[in-house]
C-alpha cells in the first residue's frame, strides 16, 4: 500500500513538474513573441508604400490622429528598399560612418581595456581595490552626467565635430574593463603559478595565459560594445554637427510622410548586422556575462 | 603565434564570416548606389547674374523711294502695242517704255486728217453762205454801199430799216467759223503729235532715269488722258518710309513693310508677347513654366526717336547703308507710326523694299539673367540658384528657388530684382527636373 502511494505521489510530482515546465515554456514563448513585436511593423513597413504607411502612422508623423499597427500591406512594394539600396547614397554614408565609429571604438576598447583589466586583476597592492572601486563608479555615471565635461575637454582638444570626438571618450569606457577584469579573475591562480615555473615574464603570461583564457570575456565585451555603440545617439548628437559625419542613428529619425518606407528599409538594413552578431555570438555574450558573476 | 592562431580561429567563426559578407555586399552596393545617383541627379548648366543693358533690335520694313514722282502721258485714244517695263523696274533715260500700234496710229492720223479736211469744208461752206447773203442784201437795198458789215448797220440805224436778220446772220457766221477754226486747230495739234509719234515709230522712251512705280496700261489697251505710267525720278532725293503698326503687324500702304516689334500710340515698341514659348514641368507640387521669349509688360523705353542712327538694307541686291538717321516719326490717327529717313543724295542708286534696323538699349541693370533661367510658378517668377550646402553626402550643390520680380526683358534677357544678392550661380539648363532643395550636378564647361 505504501509502495503504491509512493508511486502515486511520484507520478503526481512528475505531472506537476511537467505542467510547471509547460507553463514556463508558454510564458517564455509569449515573452519572446512580445519582445519581437517591434520587429513586425519594421518588416511590414519595409514592404508598404509611403501613402499607406502615412495613413497608418498619422499620429506619429503629424502628431494628430492615431497610430495603428499594420499587419499586411494592401499593395506590397519594395520601393523603399530599392531606394535605400540603390538610389540614395546618403544611406551608405551614414552606414559607413556607423561602421567606422563602432569599429574604431570597439577596437580601441579592446586595445586599452584588456591591459587595463589585466593590470587591475594582477595588481594586489594596498590601494588596488579602492582604485578599481573608483574606476567602476565612472561606469555607473550616465552619459548625461559626463556630457558637459566631455564636451569641454573635446573642445579644448580641438577635435569637436570630428569622429575622434565620439571615438576617444568611448575608447576609454570602463564597462569593457569591468567585464574583462572579471574574466581575468575567473582564471585560477594555480594556472599563473604553473606558468611562472616556466617563465618569469609577465608579458608572456599576459599573452599566453591571460588573454587566451579570458577570450570569452573579451569577445563578450567586444560584442556588447558593438551593440551599444552601433545604436549610440547622444554622443554624435552632441559632438557632430556636420551631417556628412553623422551615423545612421541621427539620420533615421528624419522621418516624414514621403520617406516612411525608406526609413523602414534603412532601419531593417542596419538591424541586419546586429541580428547576425546576436545569432552567432550569443554564446560568447552569455559566457562573458556569466564571468561577471564569478567572485574574486 | 599561438595567440594569433587562436584569434584567427575565433575570427573564422560563422558570425564573423556572415558579418564580413554583409559588409562586403554593402560596399558593393555603395558603389552601385553612387553610380545610380550620378545618373539620376540633374545635371545643370549655370551662369552668373550679369550687369548689362537690355538690347531691343528693331527692324522696320518699308520702302526706299524718291521724294517726288513724275507721270508719263501719251496721246489718248491710241492702242498700246507692247509694254516693255513693269512695276518696280528701274529705267535709264532713253529706255523704251512702251510702243504704240502703228496701224492704229496711221488710222488715227488718217481720221484726224479727214476731220481737218472736214473742218476746212465746213468753214468754206459758211464763208460761201455768208457771201450769198451779203449779195442778196445788196441787191435788196440797191444804193446801199456794199462791202462792209458796219456800213449796213449804220445804214440800218439811220433809216430805221428792219435789218435784224442780216445782223444775226453775220455774227453767227463769225462764231461758227471761229469755232470750227479752233476745232481744226486742236485737231491739227493732235495730228502733229501723232505725226511725231509716227516719226518715232510709235516708241515712247523714258526722259529721265527712274523706277516704274505704276504702270496703268497693258498691251492692247487704249490710252486715255490719265498718266500711262508713274516713275520715280532718280535725280531727286531718296528717302525711306516705313510704318510700324500698333498691333505689331506689318503696316505699310504697300502692305510690304513690317517690324519685328510692336508700337503703341506713342511710337513705342509695345509690350510684346510674341515668341512667348512656355514649357511646363512639374517640380514637387509646383507647376513651373519655363519662359522663352520676351515677357509681356516688361519692355520699357522703346520709343522710336528721331536722329537715331540705323542701318538700311535693300531687299534686292543686299545693299547695306550704315548711319542712316531717322528724320521724322509721325504718329498716325489709327495708332500706327510712320518712320521716315532721308538719304543723302547719291548714297543709293536704287529704290525698292528695304529694312531699316537699329538697336535700342535700356538702362544698365545689375542683375540680368537669360530668359532660359527664368521660371514662372504660382507665386510668380523665380530663378533657380545653385548653392553649396552641407548635406549627408558632404558639401553639395543644391537648388534653391529664389523669387524675383522682372523689371524689364527682351527676347533674350530679363532684368530681375529680389533676394538674389547671395546667389552667384543660377540654372539655365537642366537635363532633368530640378526640385527645391534637391541636389544638382553642375556641368563642367
Amino acid at each position: 500500500m505504501l509502495l503504491y502511494l509512493s508511486k502515486k505521489i511520484k507520478r503526481v510530482e512528475i505531472l506537476r513538474s511537467y505542467i510547471v515546465k509547460m507553463i514556463a515554456a508558454v510564458l517564455a514563448a509569449a515573452a519572446c513573441i512580445l519582445s519581437c513585436v517591434p520587429l513586425l511593423p519594421l518588416v511590414v513597413g519595409t514592404a508598404t508604400g509611403n501613402y499607406e504607411l502615412a495613413a497608418y502612422l498619422e499620429g506619429t508623423l503629424w502628431g494628430e490622429g492615431g497610430t495603428y499597427l499594420l499587419l499586411f500591406p494592401s499593395y506590397p512594394t519594395l520601393g523603399g528598399m530599392v531606394e535605400a539600396l540603390f538610389k540614395r547614397p546618403e544611406f551608405y554614408v551614414v552606414f559607413w560612418n556607423s561602421v567606422k565609429l563602432t569599429g574604431c571604438i570597439v577596437l580601441g576598447q579592446i586595445l586599452f581595456a584588456v591591459p587595463a583589466a589585466w593590470g587591475f586583476s594582477r595588481w594586489h597592492g594596498r590601494w588596488s581595490s579602492l582604485l578599481f572601486y573608483l574606476y567602476t563608479i565612472l561606469m555607473l555615471l550616465p552619459f548625461q552626467v559626463t556630457m558637459l565635461s566631455n564636451y569641454i575637454v573635446i573642445d579644448g582638444m580641438g577635435i569637436l565635430d570630428t569622429h575622434a570626438a565620439v571615438i576617444l571618450p568611448a575608447v576609454f569606457s570602463t564597462f569593457p574593463v569591468f567585464i574583462i577584469y572579471r574574466s581575468f579573475l575567473g582564471i585560477p591562480e594555480e594556472v599563473y603559478e604553473a606558468f611562472l615555473l616556466d617563465s618569469s615574464s609577465h608579458w608572456r603570461m599576459f599573452c599566453h595565459v591571460g588573454v587566451p583564457l579570458a577570450l570569452p570575456g573579451i569577445k563578450s565585451a567586444a560584442l556588447l560594445g558593438v551593440i551599444e555603440y552601433w545604436n549610440m545617439v547622444e554622443q554624435p548628437l552632441l559632438f557632430l554637427k556636420t551631417p556628412s559625419r553623422w551615423p545612421f542613428s541621427l539620420y533615421i529619425p528624419g522621418i516624414s510622410y514621403d520617406n516612411v518606407q525608406y526609413i523602414f528599409a534603412c532601419s531593417l538594413i542596419v538591424l541586419t548586422p546586429m541580428l547576425l552578431l546576436m545569432f552567432w555570438g550569443k554564446d560568447d555574450i552569455r559566457k562573458g556575462i556569466g564571468n561577471m558573476a564569478v567572485k574574486p | 603565434m599561438q595567440l594569433l592562431k587562436r584569434f584567427r580561429l575565433s575570427a573564422c567563426n560563422r558570425g564573423s564570416r556572415a558579418l564580413a559578407i554583409f559588409l562586403a555586399v554593402m560596399a558593393v552596393l555603395t558603389m552601385v548606389s553612387r553610380a545610380v545617383d550620378s545618373l539620376l541627379i540633374p545635371q545643370v548648366a549655370v551662369c552668373d547674374f550679369e550687369e548689362r543693358k537690355l538690347e531691343y533690335p528693331v527692324e522696320i520694313a518699308g520702302r526706299v523711294g524718291t521724294v517726288g514722282k513724275r507721270a508719263i502721258y501719251c496721246q489718248d485714244n491710241l492702242r498700246i502695242d507692247n509694254v516693255w517695263v513693269q512695276q518696280n523696274d528701274t529705267v535709264e533715260k532713253g529706255d523704251l517704255l512702251f510702243t504704240l500700234d502703228l496701224e492704229f496710229l496711221e488710222e488715227e492720223i488718217r481720221r484726224l486728217e479727214l476731220e481737218t479736211h472736214k473742218y476746212d469744208l465746213q468753214i468754206e461752206d459758211i464763208e460761201n453762205a455768208y457771201q450769198q447773203q451779203v449779195s442778196q442784201l445788196e441787191n435788196n437795198f440797191g444804193g446801199t454801199e456794199s462791202g462792209t458789215w458796219n456800213s449796213i448797220i449804220v445804214t440800218a440805224d439811220q433809216g430805221s430799216m428792219d435789218l435784224p436778220q442780216s445782223d444775226n446772220t453775220g455774227a453767227a457766221k463769225d462764231n461758227a467759223a471761229a469755232l470750227l477754226q479752233l476745232d481744226k486747230r486742236e485737231t491739227q495739234l493732235t495730228l502733229d503729235s501723232l505725226y511725231a509719234l509716227r516719226e518715232q515709230e510709235g516708241k515712247i522712251c523714258a526722259e529721265f532715269a527712274g523706277c516704274v512705280l505704276e504702270c496703268r496700261v497693258s498691251a492692247g489697251s487704249i490710252t486715255s488722258p490719265e498718266p500711262v505710267m508713274v516713275l520715280e525720278d532718280f535725280s531727286q532725293e531718296l528717302r525711306f518710309e516705313g510704318t510700324v503698326g500698333r498691333d505689331g503687324e506689318p503696316h505699310t500702304e504697300e502692305k510690304t513693310a513690317g517690324v519685328s516689334g510692336q508700337a503703341d500710340t506713342e511710337g513705342e515698341i509695345a509690350d510684346a508677347q510674341k515668341n512667348l514659348k512656355i514649357e511646363e514641368g512639374i517640380a514637387g507640387t509646383t507647376k513651373n513654366l519655363k519662359i522663352e521669349g520676351c515677357i509681356a509688360g516688361t519692355q520699357k523705353n522703346l520709343k522710336i526717336e528721331e536722329r537715331v542712327e540705323c542701318t538700311l538694307e535693300m531687299e534686292e541686291g543686299g545693299t547695306v547703308l550704315e548711319g542712316v538717321a531717322i528724320t521724322k516719326v509721325v504718329q498716325g490717327e489709327d495708332g500706327t507710326c510712320r518712320v521716315v529717313a532721308e538719304l543723302e543724295k547719291g548714297a543709293l542708286q536704287q529704290t525698292g523694299n528695304a529694312v531699316l534696323s537699329f538697336t535700342k538699349e535700356s538702362r544698365k541693370y545689375r542683375n540680368c539673367v537669360p530668359l532660359s533661367a527664368l521660371y514662372s510658378g504660382k507665386t510668380g517668377y523665380y530663378v533657380i540658384a545653385v548653392e553649396e550646402d552641407k548635406t549627408i553626402l558632404g558639401i553639395q550643390s543644391v537648388a534653391s528657388f529664389v523669387p524675383v520680380s522682372v523689371i524689364e526683358s527682351n527676347d533674350e534677357y530679363a532684368a530681375v530684382e529680389g533676394n538674389v544678392y547671395g546667389c552667384s550661380k543660377i540654372v539655365v539648363q537642366a537635363n532633368k527636373e530640378v526640385t527645391e532643395g534637391g541636389r544638382v550636378r553642375v556641368m563642367e564647361e
